[in-house]
């Protein structure tokens, strides 16, 4: 008798009594079948808990309801769009605008359209880079050569999307985005009235009699693939940027100071444009025209090496004379943190290399620079900024228009 | 008047009234709709179809042509079951245009030796494993200990006889324990 099958039963409600008595007498003599009966217990509980799992979401209810037609969804939709960018804007102004990121599909009109109205928000400390062009290359990652190990099928997914996008970022850190998924293109095979399409279903049960069938299943592989995608973007940022600040610093060294005493310390606290923190730094000043240091506080940390076209260094001012620098940097948050994969919370984290150069109202930078959860990427960046500073003692002001060109690989 | 009154305690029969006398109150009506079968519809399209963003497609795609269906015919008494026969013919031409079918040696191959597992990883092996049936026992699994649906519902939905559905219901059950038999004892957690 095939007790298995009957514990099935059993489980189901559907075993006449006889045999139940028959099941009861086997379970309890024969511990592999208690053992049986639980894995089945188990098997079905693992289903209902992940059924319950899956749940619709707002952004499919909402371009569900934007693809109908309801003018109130409709609306709440361009709502949305609003509170993204108020969102926004609180997010700088607590300094965690890299809080949210995100992706978008919006044509070239509604970009221009969110630049200007990022704009407006310019008084606030808001940047806003638009995105006019970028073009995304979903690649295979690391599961390819683990696939080909395991010689199992392989699907070579590259999907090319060209697509327009805006958003704003805090200061080409992080970019919050509004999301647009397109409803999915219909199939044409079923019939508008949802009757059955006969056809087509006597063809998938002809081909799926074989529950070993050696095919293969492109589903399973694609979705292998699809969690681990590399994904690499070309932007080309334009910026355009205020930012006052409110500042305090000491120790601001005179020429005659530095060859008396080559280590200069400085603390600033700032406020405004979206900034509210305490800084240290130390300097060590090589000669006039060289410095290393290091500089770190609540918002960031970096190192910094320094070299002044004109011999003139300062540890923290800008002014429009001419610096080059080259920079290594470290910056965390602890107002955005990122789920590993091992459980682990860790602030978001980022770092850089790179080099800035200005010359009077002109600066130039570029570099290398990797962020770390919750999304691994890599950004090699060139910018260039043209800032108008105003500095009283306590204040200092930057409106700046940059142009810019960002390579972007990233895992998400 | 009947649109009168609360939507939420209509019955499927009034809100289709409702739905075709008053215009204007087909954006209430369907929100209705969609607030008592959206959940167990993307449950049933995402695992039946074994892709997260495809069955997200497909659930969409559903009441999209829920509410055009419904527009035109105004006799869908069982709402529920029509949106379930949508997202099923749906389901099978995706299934038809994809035609997938991984064998257990590969699946044994693709998964560790060693179980220690999260819960979520938990959760979604028994996913993946689903991925690894054909699509009349992963549906027949889904709709009876995903949905909770009788085995008489089962038919209905399916067009199976009830011996059939049984046996598919069986069958289903029997290979996922096999497939899944190195971790079924980490499932226990979800009995606790």
């Amino acid at each position: 008798m095939d007790y298995t099958y009957l514990i099935h039963t059993y489980l189901e409600g559907r075993l006449e009594e006889p045999l139940e008595e028959v099941l009861f007498g086997e379970l309890s003599r024969n511990g592999a079948l208690r053992k049986e009966l639980s894995a089945q217990i188990n098997l079905t509980n693992a289903a209902k808990r992940d059924a319950s799992s899956i749940l619709p979401t707002e952004a499919e209810k909402t371009a569900l309801f934007a693809e109908l037609g309801f003018a109130e969804i409709a609306s709440a939709e361009s709502t949305l769009v609003e509170s993204a960018l108020v969102e926004s804007v609180v997010a700088e102004s607590i300094g965690a605008a890299e809080a949210l990121s995100g992706a978008s599909n919006l044509s070239v009109v509604q970009s221009v359209v969110l630049m200007l109205c990022s704009a407006i928000a310019l008084t606030l400390g808001v940047r806003s880079d638009s995105v006019f062009y970028a073009n995304n290359t979903e690649n295979i990652h690391n599961e390819v050569s683990e696939r080909q190990a395991l010689k199992l099928p392989l699907l070579v997914m590259s999907m090319p999307q060209e697509r327009t996008e805006s958003h704003f970022s805090d200061n080409m850190k992080s970019n919050y985005a509004f999301s647009q998924k397109p409803l999915p293109s219909a199939s044409n095979l079923v019939a508008e009235d949802g009757n059955v399409n006969e056809e087509s279903q006597e063809q998938v049960y002809s081909s799926s009699d074989d529950f070993n069938s050696a095919n293969t299943d492109i589903q399973a592989v694609k979705t292998f693939v699809a969690e681990y995608p590399l994904q690499t973007q070309a932007r080309l940022p334009l910026g355009i940027k205020h930012r006052p600040q409110l500042s305090s610093t000491f120790l601001q060294m005179s020429d005659n100071m530095i060859e008396q005493f080559p280590v200069q310390l400085g603390i600033r606290h700032l406020l405004g444009g979206g900034k509210l923190g305490l800084h240290g730094a130390i300097q060590y000043a090589l000669n006039k025209e060289q410095a290393i240091g290091f500089e770190g506080g609540t918002e960031a940390a970096r190192l910094l090496v320094r070299n002044a076209g004109n011999g003139d260094v300062r540890a923290m001012s800008a002014n429009d004379e001419s610096v080059f620098s080259g920079t290594a940097y470290y910056r965390h948050t602890f107002t955005r943190f990122a789920l590993l994969p091992n459980k682990a919370l860790v602030p978001f984290v980022q770092g850089g290399i790179g080099v800035v150069g200005r010359s009077g109202a002109v600066q130039g930078m570029g570099g290398l620079r990797f962020d770390v959860a919750p999304e691994l990427s890599f950004v090699l960046a060139a910018e260039v900024k043209m800032p108008v500073f105003y500095a009283e003692q306590h204040f200092q002001s930057k409106t700046g228009i940059s142009i810019g060109m960002q390579y972007h690989i990233s895992d998400k | 008047m009947l649109h009168q009154q609360r939507v939420e305690t209509c019955s499927d029969a009034e809100l289709m009234r409702i739905f075709h006398s008053s215009p204007s109150e087909r954006e209430r009506v369907f929100s209705e709709i969609y607030r008592r079968y959206a959940q167990r519809t993307k449950v049933y399209c995402v695992r039946v179809v074994g892709n997260d963003d495809d069955g997200s497609d497909i659930f969409q795609e559903t009441f999209v042509r829920f509410f055009r269906a419904a527009v035109r015919e105004p006799q869908i008494e069982n709402i529920g079951g029509y949106v379930m026969r949508i997202a099923r013919n749906l389901c099978l031409n995706h299934k038809r245009d994809t035609k997938s079918t991984v064998t257990i040696d590969e699946w044994e191959r693709a998964m560790p030796d060693f179980p220690n597992y999260e819960r979520e990883e938990l959760l979604n092996l028994i996913a993946v494993a689903l991925e690894y049936l054909d699509f009349e026992y992963r549906e027949a699994f889904v709709l009876r200990y995903y949905q909770d649906c009788s085995y008489e519902q089962i038919a209905e939905v399916t067009g199976a006889s009830i011996s059939t559905v049984t046996n598919r219901i069986w069958r289903a059950k029997d290979k996922l324990k096999t497939v899944l038999k190195p971790y079924l004892a980490e499932f226990e957690a979800f009995t606790e």
